[in-house]
């Protein structure tokens, strides 16, 4: 599997995807992207009166000390403005400049932006311009202009576009409104990701120091607007309008089009849904994680009693078994010894020496440079894969019966048929290998793909924030899966593993045979079945490369 | 060498290869670790002061907005322009309340040094928009009676306001108050208009000049709290 560029990446993707739930799911937690560059944060507080004004109070933190020019925008109305606590001048009541180092304050009072309802109070600190605003729509007209968050009338205007030297980027917002009640308000943010809020009874555990926190990330560093629902006895003061504030809420947000407009509840401290969802996706990569580290202290056992079998064998001593371990078929030796052998070796190489040492086909010239292949009518081997080989040395690679006799001349045996003749034995081996059990799917892999999907669909039902990454898992895992699992699909069962330690030590004792090295294919009459095994096992390398369907082959 | 491939086993350099890849995409994935990202937190109580609100001063030359104004240095010399009469208010609205079919709401308001205008939509009616002057008699007229006069309507469109809301006291107490503090510059004007009150709903809307000219625009609420300072 470390092998397989598919697995390595399904792997990451599986164990980046609880992480990220993980991460997302911790309701305290909310990280920042690339930050902004020269804004450190922004704070944002504002307390309510009984008669609906607001105090306001705006906390902008810079990253260094150099001064910088602020261009204010207040929004419509604002009054008693000041810069870090210094009365401050502002055009028509809107613009104002200053300038500021480190940290900027910014004070004043807003009035007209609380509506008191039967069920509550809607504080409103979003607007909207374009041909669904009236006020809008009489100023310029009907100008096809789709309706957006006016940036003017947020909680604060674009930091990027008016404070100086600031980059793109993420930036944290914090924050509270106090107000009476204030713990049971309910906040909708619109600019603003990753939303949270947690009611204050605030020290003195009056009702007007209680206050409802929040949080977030300004993506961009853009206006942030708001919309928050508070008891309407915070507001005795104001006048009752018709409806409901929930309504109000709903009429104002179902006006919008764009999703970017979205407003986001900010959502409780502790999510149940998310947390269970997390749990899941932990059960499932802990328990991916445990069959990963199990397969592979299993997988180092079996190593580790291989080398001792093989020592105990003769390997790389003088004590190797001089006769072969069984009758396994040379094509199945070859695949459960695999690459531990050494020099060139092909099972197919091997399965024509052993139909030609059975005569059932003939191997005839001078040297391994040129020899001729003869394939009687009627020829039939006696397991599936010879049978495969066979059909394969026919013209059309289909039949091994056929009732003509086929004459092949080599090297290169198979032409331009090569790739297809690896590809279409390739499976016929696996097959068998699979018949004999010395081989089966291999499993962790095989479960990738409804893991995948599993984990995915767990994301994205139960856990906020990892969307993206869902979808990528429950897509593009289990293509993935696939492709692993083409690639290394199978792995040796235990008499797999037992055949590989017993043939590996036998391939060693072939190896420093130089007769079997050196021999060429129409030797096997002289050497007989330890040539067979040779070929599989890499130990005759001349024979393997030239009747292998990939001629030159490197290990 | 595909026969062998089910088998295979990673070599060294393939392992430390991975080993190097996953640990870095762990860390550059995994949140907290690796990226310039930042975790941010919930406030605390005590990192969000709460805002407090601006309360009214006795004297309104105390007003803390007032602060935001600048006298600018016009080597002392004075005001070229009369200072607006706020005082004259009172007895401006008595003279309006005075006429045939006296208007309840107005659509504008102007106090200069020596009249007080007054827009109004005749008997009520949208769009009669009639002005009436009362105007301090002049030093050189023996009766010293002031003079008020009501012009023929003519057509406007303006918002109205009502007379009822008013403090007839605030515009004397707010010229009192910005000669107080700002002794070398007068309010030429002080209006009561919506259209002259920016957004800010209705609010008094002061002219202040100096020996310079027009040097700056204060807002008061109706009743005379400064809420802002435009200053050119």
């Amino acid at each position: 599997m470390l092998t397989n560029p598919a697995a390595i990446l399904l792997a990451v993707i599986l164990v980046l995807l609880p992480l990220r739930a993980c991460a997302a799911n911790r309701p305290e937690t909310i990280r920042t992207g690339k930050p902004a560059e020269g804004l450190d944060s922004i704070t944002w507080t504002a307390a309510v009166a009984n008669d609906g004004r607001l105090a306001i109070r705006i906390d902008y933190t810079f990253t260094d000390d150099e001064p910088r020019n602020m261009d204010i925008r207040l929004p419509k109305g604002a009054r008693y403005l000041a810069v870090n606590g210094k009365p401050t001048p502002a055009d028509t009541g809107v613009y104002a400049t200053a300038t500021v180092s480190r940290l900027a304050t910014i004070t004043y009072e807003l009035p007209g932006r609380v509506a008191r309802y039967s069920d509550g109070a809607v504080v409103q600190l979003a607007g909207a311009y374009g041909d669904g605003d009236l006020e809008f729509a009489a100023q310029v007209g009907s100008a096809g202009i789709p309706l957006r968050l006016d940036g003017d009338q947020a909680m604060f205007v674009c930091p990027r576009c008016y404070l100086e030297n600031i980059g793109y980027g993420d930036t944290p917002v914090s924050g509270a409104i106090y107000a009476p009640g204030a713990a049971q308000a309910e906040l909708l943010f619109a600019g603003l990701e990753q939303p949270r809020s947690q009611a204050s009874t605030g020290a003195s555990g009056q009702a007007s120091s209680e206050a409802i926190l929040f949080a977030g990330v300004d993506p961009g560093t853009d206006a942030v607007s708001m919309l928050a629902v508070i008891p309407a006895s915070a507001v005795p003061d104001l006048a009752r309008r018709d409806g409901s504030a929930d309504d109000a809420v709903m009429n104002f947000r179902d006006r919008f089009d764009d999703p970017n407009d979205v407003f986001r509840n900010a959502s409780p401290p502790a999510g149940k849904p998310s947390s269970t969802a997390a749990v899941l996706l932990f059960l499932l990569v802990a328990g991916l994680g445990l069959a990963f580290v199990l397969g592979w202290v299993w997988n180092v056992g079996t190593e580790r009693s291989a080398r001792r079998a093989a020592d105990l064998a003769g390997v790389p001593g003088d004590r190797g078994p001089a006769i072969s371990p069984g009758n396994l078929e040379a094509a199945l030796a070859g695949l459960v010894v695999g690459d531990r052998g050494s020099g060139r070796a092909s099972v197919i190489a091997a399965t024509i020496l052993e139909l030609a040492r059975r005569e059932i086909l003939t191997i005839s010239g001078s040297d391994e440079r040129r020899f001729t292949l003869t394939v009687p009518a009627g020829a039939t081997g006696e397991t599936t894969f010879e049978n495969a080989v066979i059909a394969q040395l026919r013209p059309l690679g289909t039949a091994p019966d056929a009732p003509v006799e086929t004459v092949l001349t080599g090297p290169p045996l198979w032409h331009t048929r090569a790739p297809a003749v690896t590809r279409s034995l390739e499976k016929a081996l696996i097959r068998e290998g699979l018949k004999q059990r010395l081989v089966h799917l291999n499993r962790p892999l095989a479960l990738a793909a409804p893991v995948s999907i599993a984990m995915g669909v767990v994301a994205l039902i139960g856990v906020d924030g990892v969307t993206i990454h869902a979808w990528i898992a429950i897509i593009i895992g289990p293509l993935l899966a696939a492709l692993a699992l083409k690639r290394s699909g199978v792995s040796l069962t235990a008499a797999g593993k037992r055949h590989r330690d017993e043939w590996s030590a036998y391939a060693a004792v072939l190896h420093r045979d130089p007769e079997l090295a050196n021999a060429a294919p129409m030797s096997i009459h002289e050497l007989g079945k330890p040539l067979v095994y040779a070929a599989a096992l890499g130990a005759a390398p001349v024979a393997a490369e030239a009747l292998s369907s990939t001629h030159a082959v490197e290990r | 060498m595909w026969q062998n491939q089910p088998v295979k086993r990673p070599t060294r350099t393939l392992r430390v290869t991975f080993t190097a890849l996953a640990a870095l995409i762990t860390t550059l994935g995994a949140p907290g670790c690796g990226t310039d990202g930042r975790i941010v937190a919930l406030p605390s109580i005590d990192q969000v002061p709460k805002p407090t609100f601006i309360t009214r001063p006795q004297d309104l030359a105390d007003s803390p907005q007032l602060a935001a104004l600048v006298a600018r240095d016009t080597a002392g010399l004075p005001p070229t322009s009369e200072p607006a009469k706020g005082s004259l208010l009172p007895e401006a609205l008595a003279a309006l309340a005075a006429i045939d079919s006296p208007p309840t709401r107005l659509t504008r308001l102007s106090i200069y040094a020596d009249s007080v205008y007054f827009n109004f939509n005749e008997g009520g009616v949208a769009g009669r928009s009639v002005s009436a002057v009362y105007r301090l008699a002049y030093e050189s007229d023996p009766d010293q009676t002031p003079d008020f006069s009501v012009s023929d309507p003519t057509f406007g469109d303006y918002a109205e306001f009502s007379i009822a809301s008013l403090d007839p006291m605030v515009p004397g107490e707010l010229a009192a108050a910005l000669a107080d503090r700002y002794p070398l510059a007068a309010a030429r004007s002080i209006d009561l208009d919506l259209g002259l009150s920016y957004g800010f709903g209705l609010v008094w809307n002061i002219s202040l000049d100096d020996a310079s000219g027009t040097f700056a625009t204060v807002y008061a609420d109706l009743d005379g709290s400064i809420i802002a300072i435009d200053q050119r």
